[in-house]
């Protein structure tokens, strides 16, 4: 504590000297918060919309489904899934449980026919998960069993319009083909570049049911969370009913490959941007406290004569620097906040044509995190002075001027 | 006898060139000495200061303090030597400069990493006549005062011996004079050892003995 002491006192008594590198430090940290924060906002949205209109929290499946899904896409189907759904509802957290069903075939008009990778569920559940990218018609409903929701480029590629009636035939489980009507109720429009857009067909689950020949079989059932943060809370109660019932799961962050991969990427460059903070960072402080060796060689002698040992020396120095880092970063976080402060309240980034405003969402655990860093770096940047200063000869630091 | 110092030499290499500083001397010095050493700018006074202090190493011959020879230990036991046996008090203060007068004086004792008793440094600094200026900065006090904080810092541990390094060069006659009145009597209250130098005539009449020093040498 005495030896904090004594650095915070240094500190404030060459605080003109120190005020460069402690600059340096703030101006990094916030810029570090703001990169973060930023990356936390547009990937917290990104992932949220991932979650509500695609992959729900968690997935869950029968064991070696995912690992024999290719060749035999039927063989490992969970039965009885209404009493599964009933025991994943009861855990605290759970606000739905979707059943689905995949299927792969061919969907035929009167003029055409071309593939369709087709989904089955409860239109009310499947209905959250879509209703924002309906861009004509309606959704599907339990009262309609034949309707169909089908993506933009299919519905052209079948030349249909709404209220058009096509077959979709896929191969049985038993081995065999087999056929239903559907009827288009409504178009989704999951964007050009989504390659769902030119096959993808949502039906009635007992209408997928009855057209592979499954009985009440899903392959899937998706667990949707009321709050994305109770995802590790609730996760080991998910583990612990798939042990028991011979299922397995996954994350939806397993699953949403290209969305990590886009994260990981970014996270990469929030590490190139704090790595080239604190190369500079490193020489700065690394400078400063040499100087700062100079300016006291006669108070090392003093305090050596006195009885100080070489570690307590080095403690001395660690000290003051680590300071430097803890001072300079908890004002980065402040000017950090307060930017994303000013950011936030008129409107965001705004990036363009698109119209999308980025704002900034401060991560407390993620800033922790940088100010250690940076703390340690402090630290770190000063060993070297430190350790000169520990083996310096008394006598010579006495005599000097 | 508790120093013993037997035929030291030291030698600094500046460059090519070889400088002895001090030439095969010997001294001893008893619990309560009050010795002055004597001698111009160069003689060799400092060094040997250094040398007794165990802050410099000999280049040959041996310091023995209490039947130890500084020479065998190592930094770690040296610093801690120093720490309980050696009090030192420099021309220019030396006073940490971010610590209050409390402070400066109870460093000695803090770095030990105890407890430090408070009224013992509170005594010490009352005994230098500094009570009144316990949070006081070394900047917010006179060169006198300054020299008073010193000598309390040296004393607070109790020493065997305080080696003073011309510790008045820098202070006014009457002034100077007050500090040596003030380490004369630490010397007959408590026993301890006083070596001091100086190249002032004057201050060298309270010594009880008095050594000249030249080109680093003892003179008769």
């Amino acid at each position: 504590m005495f030896y904090f002491k004594l650095g915070l006192r240094n500190i404030i008594r060459n605080f003109r000297k120190t005020m460069l590198t402690m600059a340096t430090l703030t101006i990094g940290m916030a810029a570090i918060l703001l990169y973060n924060g930023s990356n936390a906002y547009v990937f917290g949205q990104f992932s949220e919309n991932l979650i509500r209109s695609e992959y729900g929290h968690f997935q869950i499946y029968k064991s070696g489904y995912l690992a024999n899904v290719d060749d035999h896409p039927y063989d490992h189907l969970i039965e009885g899934y209404r009493e599964i759904s009933g025991e994943l509802m009861k855990i605290p957290g759970v606000k739905f449980v979707a059943p689905r069903l995949s299927f792969s075939g061919l969907i035929a008009s009167d003029n055409t026919s071309t593939t369709i990778y087709g989904q089955a569920g409860n239109p009310r559940q499947e209905n959250k998960f879509w209703h924002n990218t309906i861009s004509n018609g309606s959704f599907i409903s339990s009262d309609d069993p034949e309707g169909i929701l089908a993506g933009k480029g299919l519905v052209r590629r079948l030349s249909g319009e709404l209220g058009d009636t096509f077959t979709i035939m896929a191969t049985m489980k038993g081995k065999g083909l087999n056929g239903i009507d559907v009827k288009l109720k409504g178009v989704i429009d999951l964007g050009e570049a989504d390659a769902r857009n030119k096959m993808y067909g949502l039906v009635n689950l007992d209408r997928a049911q009855h057209l592979l020949g499954v009985g009440q079989s899903v392959d899937r059932l998706l667990v949707m969370l009321d709050n994305t943060a109770k995802m590790q809370k609730v996760e080991p109660e998910i583990r612990e009913i798939c042990s028991n019932n011979g299922l397995e799961y996954r994350r939806w962050d397993e699953l949403a490959v290209v969305f990590k991969g886009i994260r990981d990427m970014f996270k990469m460059n929030e590490y190139i941007l704090c790595g080239i903070i604190i190369s500079i960072l490193t020489f700065i402080i690394a400078n400063t406290m040499s100087m700062n060796l100079l300016e006291r060689m006669r108070e090392i002698g003093t305090i050596r004569a006195l009885g100080t040992n070489r570690k307590r020396v080095m403690y001395i120095f660690l000290a003051e620097s680590s300071l430097i880092g803890l001072i300079g970063s908890f004002a980065g976080i402040i000017l950090g906040l307060l930017l994303a402060l000013c950011i936030n309240l008129t409107g965001g980034i705004y990036h363009g044509p698109s119209g999308y405003h980025t704002f900034i969402a401060p991560q407390l655990q993620g800033i922790l995190i940088y100010m250690l860093v940076f703390i340690l770096d402090a630290a770190v940047s000063a060993l070297m002075t430190a350790r000169r200063a520990s083996r310096m000869y008394i006598a010579e630091t006495l005599r000097y001027i | 006898m508790f120093i013993s110092v037997k035929n030291v030499s030291k030698i600094y290499k500046m460059d090519r060139v070889e400088i002895e500083a001090l030439k095969n001397v010997s001294l001893d010095i008893e619990p309560g000495d009050f010795i002055c050493l004597m001698g111009p700018s160069g003689a060799g006074k400092s060094t040997l200061l250094h040398v007794i202090g165990c802050i410099e190493n000999p280049t040959q011959g041996d310091v023995i303090i209490h039947g130890k020879n500084v020479k065998e230990m190592n930094d770690g036991s040296l610093s801690l030597f120093r720490n309980k046996h050696i009090g030192f008090i420099f021309q220019s203060f030396n006073l940490l400069p971010v610590l209050t007068v409390y402070e400066n004086v109870e460093y000695p004792l803090m770095i030990r990493g105890r407890k430090v008793d408070k009224e013992q440094v509170l005594s010490v600094i009352e005994s230098v006549g500094l009570q009144d200026y316990i949070k006081h900065r070394p900047d917010e006090l006179s060169g006198g005062q300054r020299q008073r904080v010193a000598v309390a810092r040296s004393i607070v541990t109790e020493p065997d011996i305080i080696i003073a390094d011309e510790p008045t060069a820098n202070l006014d006659s009457r002034t100077g004079d007050l500090i040596i009145d003030l380490l004369l009597k630490l010397n007959k209250k408590s026993n301890t050892a006083f070596l001091f130098s100086t190249h002032n005539e004057a201050v060298s009449k309270y010594a009880k003995k008095i050594i000249h020093i030249l080109d680093g040498e003892f003179q008769s």
